[in-house]
């Protein structure tokens, strides 16, 4: 396994971790926020975990769209190079 | 190509950390803020990364507004080495040489000259290596600083930065440091040391025009009739020269001379040898001379008539007033008779020995008014004295020479240690700034 691969796979599987968190996240966002403490602090943190969650999703699903984005713009100024790795 | 994959992959890498991150369900902001920093470190790194070619296509074109290119650096630098090495060579040579002869207290500034242009060597050495690095390594060093800039938590960004800032800052900048080094290479002028290679063939003749063989030449100073500054011993015809590189003559000279033969210490004519001479016939107006046989007569003795042959000395000689007649022979000429105005004289030799050569002395007088003098002999040869020789060496003129050399290799040493020190300190310092432009100045906050 050479190291291109290896990366490679190490992005799959942190991809899929990332996901795996990002719906514990959100499902725990939403526990704290909704539990039946009358604490505004505990409820503030629940909805910051809920927020995080779901930027974190919005990045993770438009990642390989803004690579891909960004080697078009720069093999467009001079010419093409490596195509972005699809993780 | 395969190590712009490999960084790519490498900022995917730490983009998708960077989100992990953001995803954690940890409320701590310390930790979740570094979500946000490495998904931003990974899109620069993948712009880095894809706009590899258009950073090395920079390089070209900014040289091209520039105007410099790479073929006239490396010639430049090789021109520089021809000089370097000739004067080097020239300088352990006369090093070595200077050694062996009287001259061997130059030996010492010389070598410190020839070291200070082994410094400027080395300097020369790094100078080819860096430039040959940058140019040949160019493609590679922006690469391993895009890989660098591209691992994930920052851990080669400052570095990386630094890598790409430098590539590009020393592509273009090396082939413009010859325009700078000529630029202040002029601010000191080098005096150029010129060794005095005035050259004054002397020869030394007797009253009749004869040359005097092995003639010794005191030279003195204009100031001091003491010590002679230099002692130079001619040849079998009496020629010798002085300048030519082998005396050390101030710009304008003038030295009194004197000449030694047989012992005696005769002011030949013209007694002074100055700056701007370049052949002097130096005459000895009180010897006659020939084949191992000297007579000495007075300064201002006329000679009315002379038939000098092998063996056999004539001379009519005219004066007012009476004098000594010297007779020198070398040891081997025996005297068959000396006979003045035609009768036979006697006289006692006395033996004596100068400069390693035995000769006898007789004096006879020689009274007022015109007198023939014949002196008969066998002839013989008068052997080189074994005299000390002491080339001329004005300590001013040593002086010159030496800061002129000095003043050479120094300027080697400014030009090729000095200024393109400075110019690389300022090609780092560029690199530098524009790699803080980049995004480097190493900061890792894990926590």
């Amino acid at each position: 396994m050479d190291v291109v691969t290896f990366v490679r796979n190490l992005t799959v599987q942190i991809m899929a971790i990332a996901w795996a968190l990002f719906l514990v996240s959100w499902v725990i966002g939403w526990a704290v926020r909704g539990s039946p403490v009358p604490i505004h602090r505990v409820k503030k943190a629940g909805q910051s975990l809920v927020e995080d969650a779901v930027m974190a999703a919005f990045w993770m699903a438009v990642g390989s769209s803004i690579f891909a984005l960004i080697s078009y713009l720069t093999s467009n100024l001079y010419q093409p190079l490596p195509p972005p790795p699809k993780p | 190509m395969e190590i712009l994959l490999l960084a790519m992959d490498l900022a995917m890498l730490t983009y998708v950390i960077g989100v992990l991150i953001l995803a954690l369900p940890i409320p701590l902001m310390s930790v979740k803020r570094w979500g946000p920093k490495l998904i931003a470190d990974a899109i620069a790194a993948v712009i880095l990364a894809s706009s590899a070619t258009l950073i090395l296509y920079l390089g070209d074109e900014l040289l091209r507004v520039v105007g410099a290119d790479w073929p006239s650096l490396y010639a430049w630098l090789s021109a520089r080495t021809a000089a370097l090495g000739g004067v080097f060579a020239g300088l352990t040579y006369a090093a070595s040489f200077v050694k062996s002869t009287e001259y061997s207290y130059l030996s010492s500034p010389l070598k410190m000259a020839a070291s200070f242009l082994a410094t400027s060597f080395s300097a020369l050495r790094g100078l080819y290596l860096l430039s040959s690095f940058i140019y040949i390594y160019r493609d590679k060093l922006t690469s391993i600083g895009i890989l660098l800039y591209s691992l994930p938590f920052r851990i080669g960004k400052g570095v990386g930065a630094f890598f790409i800032a430098a590539s590009l800052v020393m592509y273009v900048g090396m082939p413009l440091l010859p325009a700078f080094v000529s630029s202040f290479e002029n601010v000191t002028v080098a005096s150029g040391f010129k060794w005095n290679s005035e050259t004054i063939r002397i020869q030394v003749i007797d009253a009749l025009g004869n040359p005097v063989p092995y003639p010794v030449l005191n030279f003195y100073s204009e100031n001091s009739l003491g010590k002679p500054v230099g002692v130079i011993v001619g040849d079998e015809a009496g020629r010798t020269l002085i300048g030519d590189g082998l005396d050390a003559l101030p710009d304008n000279f003038k030295l009194n001379v004197k000449v030694l033969f047989m012992g005696y210490i005769i002011t030949p004519s013209p007694s002074v040898i100055k700056h701007g001479d370049s052949n002097v016939k130096l005459v000895l107006k009180s010897l006659i001379y020939s084949s191992g046989a000297a007579l000495l007569i007075p300064w201002g003795t006329e000679i009315m008539y002379y038939n000098v042959t092998l063996g056999r000395i004539s001379v009519d000689l005219y004066t007012d007033t009476g004098f000594t007649t010297y007779l020198t022979l070398v040891k081997g000429a025996n005297v068959s008779a000396i006979m003045l105005d035609g009768s036979t004289l006697t006289c006692n030799f006395t033996e004596r020995s100068w400069a390693g050569i035995l000769m006898k002395d007789c004096t006879f007088p020689t009274p007022s008014g015109e007198h023939n003098i014949t002196v008969e002999y066998t002839p013989s040869f008068y052997a080189k004295p074994s005299v000390n020789e002491k080339r001329i060496t004005y300590l001013s003129s040593i002086f010159d020479i030496i800061t002129g050399i000095l003043t050479l290799c120094i300027s080697f040493l400014y030009a090729l240690v000095f200024l393109p020190g400075v110019y690389l300190a300022i090609l780092l310092a560029m690199s530098a700034a524009l790699a803080r432009v980049l995004g480097g100045g190493l900061k890792l906050k894990l926590v």
